[in-house]
């Protein structure tokens, strides 16, 4: 039941028309009951492996509430190794199997391992990541443990941010559970600005380039030139880009209209200046995630300038494994702490002009999406060396960058206007500002939708 | 984030009109420019009126760009002057379409065609272009394969009254229900792809050629994967609900730039149900030059297929009834 399917809109409209008539306890009961129900939809066997993690790191934070200080460690330690353990079997234990079998493989030994047939929990490393922050928090004294058991499965399962993120922090959500929500005049307003912006992204923006960027991926080689494939990865920058940030604008706009703020998880990442810049507007949730709870628990860069890179590049390799279990997003997560850690080094002292840094870091990131989508680290050196030294326009790249064109220039336009004020938002404009943008938005998701609709991709992950 | 000024619920209202009365609008013009799309809109639109002229015709003539190409009906009314036919060709169709546009077009009017006649491929096609192969496809218009342009089949080929017996056969998911209910009452919808296709066309430099350049590459893996399908359910539900209005069915296997074989489990069925076959396979003197693409007939082949079709309807029908 994805986001831009008729079934999930059908099954909020039921549950937001019975939320409205229920007090907050029942309320509460109510979401809990859909978002199981949500979950179950991809599938029920996992149900279990949901609730089996939050009851543990129920337990757990109720018992590092309570107890001394090393039996706090004790509950900690084990809440986050179950935790881990089973992401590690489900995400990474093939990966790792594979690996090993190829390492012995290059030192000369003939190993042969059967891959196991292992399905991954959808959503699985972000209520994974989720729960362990709430445990860590209540260690930490940041949050307070809740008793109801009811209210902490809401917070790890709650179904406009059950599969995809934002990852939430307990501080946030939580209270946002445990207490009365008030009703506020301009939920509806936002909400329905961040819905439609949202499956505009996806809809329109992620699922066509989606297809233009498949095609490159897939294109036999001697068909494709460099011109091809840079357009087949700018395409798949804003594919990601919109098939990510648009099921995080319909999570936040859905979850408004029930009355709880999610936290915004992309502010215009494209227009970052550098890698810091970028990592402030994408995937907000994961990175300050990972900077909360990996990067400042290792050091950050209170440790040298030596301990600070290295704790930037395991940072970000930990944070490319997180994607998926395979050598391009650690290659991905390698270039992305590299990067950091050059924009840290201050090579260039020239002050360069804003457009100029934007631009460069664009096409910086555009690198490490070539990593990130690559079926390969072979494949990504080819389409690498294509695009350095086989340029050549054809029918194929006109296409693409018309077709890149056409479904982000008003995008990118949209996002230069708003990021230059705050206020500069879809919901502070006049009605009739409002109702002009709706209408290309909705004419944009109903004309120029694909036939076939794919699935969020960060739902793999 | 700065706070935002609370507009009220009513004020909100106001948009949510505007948009509506925009829907509303997108619809009608849908509506209005639906026969003007593309061709096969225009054709699809003259469907009643096809079928009207039964009542002095013999014959109709059921199939996609294949016969629609292939058949010339000026020369067919040369050639056989004492049995005339109709011809619906929507492009892409096959025999889901088929029987679901005989079931709402035909089905309901006052006479039904003495003859139907469905011709089809069941092969591996390379189209071409100026000589140069451009794009292989597996073209399957009789077996149960995936269908395609659910939207058009959805609008224009299925009755209000069939809809769900579609959804239930084709085991459509509930998005698709609903995808297909829509697109049965809304042109905005049901004509989407070639909305899409107008859009993008015009804004999109090359937009045809990189899209089947992309299309090829994206589903080149997927075809040489995908299992050939050999079941015949569609087809056994077309040739009984034909027979049951007492309409002859023929079948023509048309002509390929290849010879090309027939599947056994459609023999045996064709046999089984006492369906006539005129085989074109294989025409005399018809070659690869007589192919505009390597698929479509052009103008000799087209005189070709004519010439042989007027005396296979001699020898099988008027002179032998």
């Amino acid at each position: 039941m994805i986001f831009n399917s008729y079934q999930f809109w059908a099954f909020f409209a039921l549950v937001a028309l019975a939320y409205r008539f229920l007090g907050h306890r029942q309320q509460n009961h109510l979401l809990l009951a859909a978002s199981y129900f949500f979950y179950a939809c991809w599938d029920w066997r996992f149900l279990g492996l949901i609730i089996g993690i939050t009851a543990v790191h129920y337990v757990a934070a109720l018992k590092i509430g309570e107890g001394d200080e090393k039996e706090r460690r004790r509950w900690l330690v084990g809440s986050v190794a179950i935790s881990l353990l089973l992401l590690g079997i489900f995400k990474y234990l093939n990966f790792f199997i594979e690996s090993t079998g190829v390492f012995l493989g290059r030192i000369g030994f003939e190993a042969h391992f059967e891959s196991l047939s292992i399905i991954l929990p959808v959503g699985i490393s972000f209520y994974t990541f989720q729960t362990l922050s709430y445990t860590i928090d209540v260690l930490r004294g940041e949050t307070k443990p809740t008793r109801n058991f009811g209210d902490f499965a809401l917070y790890v399962a709650y179904f406009p941010q059950l599969v995809a993120g934002p990852i939430e922090r307990s501080s946030r959500l939580l209270p946002q559970i445990t207490n009365p929500r008030k009703h506020r005049a301009e939920d509806f307003t936002i909400g329905l600005s961040l819905v439609m912006v949202g499956l505009f992204l996806k809809v329109a923006v992620a699922d066509n380039l989606a297809f233009v960027a498949n095609g490159v991926f897939k294109a036999p080689e001697g068909e494709i030139t460099g011109t091809d494939t840079l357009a087949g990865v700018y395409a798949f920058a804003f594919q990601i880009y919109g098939d990510f940030a648009g099921y995080s604008f319909i999570a936040c706009g859905v979850s408004r209209w029930l009355g709880i703020r999610l936290m915004t998880n992309f502010k215009r990442p494209y227009l970052a200046k550098g890698p810091s810049d970028f990592w402030n507007r994408w995937h907000i949730s994961l990175s300050s995630w990972l900077r909360d709870y990996l990067y400042i628990p290792l050091g950050g860069n209170r440790k040298g300038v030596g301990n600070t890179y290295r704790n930037l590049m395991l940072t970000m390799v930990i944070g490319g494994l997180w994607h998926g279990a395979a050598w391009t997003f650690v290659i991905w997560g390698l270039i992305h702490g590299v990067l950091l850690c050059l924009y840290r080094i201050k090579l260039i002292k020239v002050k360069v002009p804003a457009v100029i840094a934007v631009l460069v870091f664009f096409h910086l990131t555009c690198l490490t999406w070539l990593f990130f989508r690559a079926d390969s680290f072979g494949q990504a050196m080819v389409l690498l060396e294509l695009i350095f030294f086989e340029q050549g326009l054809t029918p194929f790249s006109s296409y693409a960058f018309g077709s890149l064109a056409f479904f982000c220039l008003p995008l990118v336009v949209a996002e230069i206007w708003s990021d230059r004020r705050e206020e500069r938002r879809l919901h502070h404009l006049p009605w009739q500002g409002r109702a002009a943008v709706y209408c290309y938005l909705v004419w944009m998701i109903i004309t120029c939708a694909p036939t076939v609709h794919s699935d969020f991709i960060y739902f793999q992950f | 984030m700065s706070e935002f000024r609370v507009t009220s619920f009513r004020q909100e209202l106001k948009v949510l009109a505007a948009l509506v009365c925009f829907l509303a609008g997108l619809e009608l013009i849908a509506r209005m420019i639906s026969e003007s799309l593309d061709d096969d809109r225009a054709h699809i639109a003259q469907f009643d009126e096809l079928v009207g002229e039964l009542g002095e015709k013999k014959g109709a003539v059921l199939g996609n760009s294949l016969l629609l190409h292939g058949l010339d009906l000026e020369q067919f009314a040369q050639e056989s002057p004492d049995f005339s036919t109709i011809r619906v060709t929507p492009v892409s169709s096959a025999v889901l379409d088929w029987g679901h546009l005989y079931e709402r077009y035909f089905l309901k009017g006052e006479e039904l065609p003495e003859h139907l006649f469905v011709g089809f491929v069941a092969c591996a096609v390379t189209l071409h272009e100026a000589g140069i192969p451009v794009q292989e496809f597996e073209a399957n218009h009789v077996d149960d394969s995936k269908p395609a342009e659910l939207r058009r089949l959805s609008r224009h080929f299925v009755s209000t009254g069939s809809l769900s017996q579609l959804w239930e056969r084709e085991r459509f998911d509930t998005h698709q229900r609903v995808q297909s209910g829509l697109s049965h009452v809304s042109a905005l919808i049901g004509d989407q792809p070639a909305h899409r296709e107008r859009v993008l066309d015009y804004f999109i430099d090359w937009y045809r050629l990189g899209l089947r350049t992309n299309q090829d590459w994206v589903t080149g893996d997927v075809e040489s994967s995908v299992e050939r399908q050999s079941s015949f359910e569609r087809m056994t539900r077309f040739i009984d609900m034909v027979q049951a209005g007492g309409t002859r069915l023929w079948i023509i296997p048309l002509s390929q730039p290849e010879y090309w074989e027939l599947n056994s489990g459609l023999l045996e069925l064709i046999e089984k149900k006492g369906v006539g076959l005129m085989d074109a396979r294989s025409i005399p003197g018809m070659t690869a030059d007589d192919f505009s693409d390597g698929y479509h007939l052009g103008e000799s082949g087209a005189e070709k297929f004519t010439k042989w079709f007027a005396e296979e309807i001699s020898e099988k029908i008027t002179q032998d009834p």
